[in-house]
């Protein structure tokens, strides 16, 4: 082999492991980015069904206003846990601070919970129970309920796809480099996980 | 963090459109259902209902059974998600109407609470399974074709990239260029390299359709009911 010749073989290993390298970080950009999309948009899937369930408890709160000595305790917790919850937004750049987003789970748990308590105290109220209204609006509020649950765990399975190719070896490499961080899941809670039920039946 | 644990293994999708695992339909029972249901299908441009009817649900919540297998057996067309599942789970006593998104806005929940309890929970409290189901189905057909606008989800787009054809070609010439240059053994390197990344690629892309499928947008939509 003469210099030449090798001169030129370094050259062209060097072309093909720079172009393998290049191949390598684009194809990684953009499953990164494209995952990246995913989870945004699932996350604002989640968003969306919780504000549905909050756009719903004005509506409720009028109905069972009209219901004569309904404890006021249960309903002024609802009120509140609402107000709480409109306060604390994740926007979806501060999905990698798992605090944050225990934060925001907290809140809308808290909402869900105290409309818990308001619905098994409405088992008390044989007038609320037969009005129509108020059965199609529990009807949307069990279905909104299962709706929050399927989008947190669709987010949670977007997430965990996102979050192995941020983490995994030597992907991670290009990830810190193209500032993709790994992001937070929601923590089970068996509570908020059940929708509320309520027994129209009798 | 947790995940979904599915106990109850979800059915393949059956050819027609009712499968009565827990044998509460005769024969002629579900072929008349099969008629009704593709006779909804014609006349509602494509609006697709499935009738599972199980056994038990082993302890798994009706509400996650009934989304795994509305989204595993793909109801409703592409892009308009108009499907329907209806799960029936026997002995538990338990009913679920599982509405895709393209027709929660025809059928919002409050429609089909109403319709768990005053159509399926009387007839099924009775043993009229059939015709529950068949009242049921009537009654969606006929809240579908009072308004259908089926709507859309943003499906993920698939676009062929162009600079991956011209990545590919810059490669295919650098392989072409070694072989005539007589750098074989680096030429067979670079092409089992290439094989590698291609490779990963393919199982990144189906891990990611796994759960988003043709048609199957069902977010969570429908009522569930005791009797």
């Amino acid at each position: 082999m003469n210099k030449k010749g090798f001169i030129s073989t370094k050259a062209i290993i060097t072309l093909v492991v720079i172009a393998l390298i290049m191949i390598y970080a684009v194809s990684t950009y953009n499953s990164l980015a494209t995952q990246n999309q995913g989870v945004m948009s699932s996350w604002a899937q989640v968003q969306n069904q919780y504000q549905r369930r909050m756009d719903l408890i004005p509506n409720l709160v009028n109905i069972v206003k009209g219901e004569a000595n309904f404890e006021k305790s249960t309903l002024t917790d609802v009120i509140n846990a609402r107000a709480k919850a409109t306060q604390v937004t994740l926007s979806p750049e501060l999905l990698n601070d798992q605090a944050k987003l225990q934060q925001f789970q907290q809140t809308q748990n808290q909402l869900g919970s105290s409309l818990s308590r308001l619905m098994v105290t409405v088992e008390k109220y044989p007038d609320l129970k037969t009005n129509q209204q108020f059965a199609q609006l529990m009807d949307e509020l069990a279905g909104t309920e299962n709706r929050i649950a399927v989008s947190r765990r669709d987010f949670n399975n977007t997430v965990q796809q996102y979050n192995s190719n941020v983490v995994i070896f030597p992907r991670n490499i290009l990830a810190n480099t193209f500032g993709f961080k790994a992001k937070a899941y929601f923590q089970a809670d068996e509570s908020s996980n059940k929708a509320p039920a309520i027994n129209f039946s009798n | 963090m947790t995940f979904v644990v599915c106990a109850l293994t979800v059915p393949n999708k059956p050819a027609t459109r009712v499968l009565d695992l827990a044998h509460i339909l005769s024969i002629s029972q579900q072929q008349q259902l099969i008629d009704k249901i593709n006779s909804v299908y014609t006349k509602t441009q494509g609006s697709e209902i499935e009738i599972l009817t199980i056994n038990s649900l082993e302890g798994q919540p009706i509400d996650e059974f009934a989304i795994q297998t509305a989204r595993k057996w793909q109801l409703g067309q592409q892009g308009k998600n108009n499907g329907i599942l209806i799960v029936v789970s026997k002995s538990d006593k338990q009913s679920r109407i599982e509405i895709g998104y393209g027709l929660e806005g025809v059928i919002p929940d409050g429609f089909v609470g109403r319709l768990q309890r005053n159509v399926l929970a009387p007839n099924f409290e009775s043993g009229n399974y059939y015709q529950g189901l068949s009242l049921t189905i009537d009654q969606l057909a006929q809240q579908i074709s009072k308004d259908f606008t089926p709507q859309t989800k943003a499906q993920p787009q698939n676009n062929v990239q162009w600079y991956w054809v011209i990545i590919g070609a810059g490669i295919g010439i650098i392989i072409i260029l070694l072989f005539v240059t007589g750098h074989g053994d680096i030429a067979i390197n670079l092409l089992y390299l290439l094989l590698n990344i291609l490779i990963n690629r393919g199982n990144n892309k189906s891990n990611k359709n796994d759960d988003i499928g043709g048609g199957g947008g069902f977010g969570g939509g429908g009522s569930s009911n005791k009797w």
